[in-house]
């Protein structure tokens, strides 16, 4: 029998064994760097994703803001909390009804977050537990500031920390969260924030 | 040869690999696009359905600049709704604009008026409990907790947290009536509920019959024209030329209500829609217009979903 050179000794098999796992060990790094980026950028894509859907429920909550009048708040805000009256859209099960909504960065359960508290002008009055939803996790302050238009429309709106007005909305209102550390700030219009107060015309 | 076809596998398999990862990314991605690109069509329907409460707003204020025509009825100019304006990125499709004077006042309506309206004396009662200032016969309930509100209504949809109110009972008032529009009937466009409610006999005569001609009578162009009130002092008479009855019963309706002829809130539903990806929004509007249009419409209330 002919010894032909077809297979590989023990020595070839190692020194190839050896050349290929520094060959992946290489790569591993290089990789895990890359897979690392690609996780806090999928987690972060989705973070802000939930942001904006909270902050659009708040937007629509505001566009849809009603003066109830009598003993419940026009918009009541104390740096951490915000109340006021609006209209909840008619969903595929419910009509639309009149809410008090609650939005407060609060820890509830453990949990730090940006809560949603909704309940009838009945409940509210009588003070009942409003049972939050938590729309975002991570919320240290909740500040409002309010525009209003000056007497003269020539003149610029003007920015306030509280809004002291019974009976109309203001203009627009600025809301900024502070999440980790981090601000996000969102300015929404009133479309029903009058410029002056609601009476008729003189005729 | 036999290494020839290993390496042939080897290449196989790092490209299945591979194609496994870029298919993954691929789908990963396309999501986020399709997500941003239904939130982009979002805004712009959000926005074309804005602009359409203010172009209806804008007809509503020049139809007032005319000074040739001091009354306002359900054929004017305002009441045609614009034609959808198409812009590159949709269309704005104004619904329907209707005023509030056709309705009556839910805060100043009588209880006796609430029942032939919805039907149901308790309903009635339990409407103006709400609304009127406390008295001890007034329903209250600990669970769930309500009270009456002893105020003046904002909102339509705040009667829904009345106990005994039914979605039919809410579905009539509706039609019937409204808050915050004045308590001004506009005589040219108020609803035959209306009418049936402030006035169920006229001239010692059920009124069903004669708010039924009227309203058939306004439906047709050819009397239409002839049962506009220009003026509420010929208002009497025009009714009676327009349905043949007794002008008596008109003189009669004149005294229960404040009527007018002129409108000056109306109601606006408006719908941006953008068609890929397919979004509707839908805003819905109360506003004020000055009567002789000179300053920009008030809005009194805004609805978006």
């Amino acid at each position: 029998m002919v010894l032909t050179r077809k297979g590989f000794t023990l020595v070839e098999l190692l020194i190839a064994a050896a050349m290929i796992s520094v060959l992946f060990v290489g790569l591993g790094a290089h990789l895990r760097g890359g897979i690392t980026l690609w996780l806090r950028s999928t987690q972060t894509v989705e973070g802000l994703q939930r942001q904006r859907v909270a902050l659009d429920r708040l937007e629509r909550d505001l566009a849809n803001a009603v003066v109830y009048g009598g003993a419940l708040p026009v918009l009541e805000s104390d740096g951490k909390r915000m109340v006021w009256a609006t209209i909840e859209p008619a969903g595929r099960e419910q009509p639309a009804r009149l809410r008090i909504v609650a939005y407060e960065c609060a820890e509830r359960g453990g949990v730090q977050g940006l809560w949603r508290g909704s309940q009838t002008a009945s409940e509210a009055l009588a003070q009942a537990e409003a049972s939050p939803v938590l729309l975002l996790p991570q919320c240290e302050a909740l500040t409002f500031r309010y525009a209003y238009q000056p007497a003269a429309p020539s003149e610029p709106l003007v920015w306030e920390g509280s809004w002291g007005q019974t009976d109309h909305l203001p203009k627009l209102i600025e809301i900024t969260l502070m999440r980790s550390g981090r601000t996000v700030s969102r300015t929404v219009e009133i479309p029903s924030g009058v410029l002056e107060p609601l009476e008729p015309p003189a005729p | 040869m036999s290494r020839q076809g290993s390496l042939l596998i080897m290449t196989l398999w790092v490209l299945a690999i591979l194609s496994v990862f870029a298919i993954a990314i691929a789908r990963y991605l396309s999501l986020e696009t399709h997500l941003t690109r239904y939130r982009v069509a979002r805004e712009q329907a959000k926005s074309l359905a804005r602009a359409g409460v203010y172009l209806a707003a804008m007809q509503l204020t020049k139809d007032a600049q005319d000074p040739g025509e001091q009354y306002d009825w359900v054929g004017d100019d305002w009441a045609a709704t614009p034609p959808d304006v198409t812009l590159p990125e949709g269309r704005i499709h104004v619904l329907s604009v209707t005023d509030e004077q056709r309705r009556l006042d839910l805060n100043s309506a009588r209880s006796d008026q609430l029942e032939l309206i919805t039907g149901s004396a308790e309903i009635a009662q339990a409407v103006r409990d709400y609304v009127d200032p406390e008295d001890p016969t007034e329903q209250r309930q600990a669970s769930p907790p309500y009270a009456p509100k002893d105020a003046p209504v904002v909102a339509m949809e705040e009667l829904r947290d009345i106990p005994v109110m039914t979605p039919e009972a809410f579905a009539a008032l509706q039609r019937a009536t409204t808050v915050g529009a004045g308590t001004t009937l506009n005589i040219n466009t108020v609803t035959p509920e209306a009418l049936a409610a402030i006035a169920p006999i006229l001239h010692d005569q059920p009124s069903e019959a004669i708010i039924q001609i009227l309203a058939a009578a306004r439906q047709d162009p050819a009397t239409m024209d002839s049962c506009i009130v220009k003026d509420l002092a010929d208002m009497a008479d025009q009714l009676a030329a327009c349905t043949m009855q007794d002008p008596e019963a008109f003189v009669e309706l004149r005294t229960k209500a404040n009527f007018s002829v002129r409108s000056s809130v109306f109601r606006i539903v408006s719908e941006g829609l953008v068609d890929s990806p397919k979004v509707t929004y839908r805003v819905e509007a109360v506003v004020q217009r000055s009567q002789d249009g000179t300053e920009p419409p008030k809005i009194l209330s805004w609805r978006e979903s």
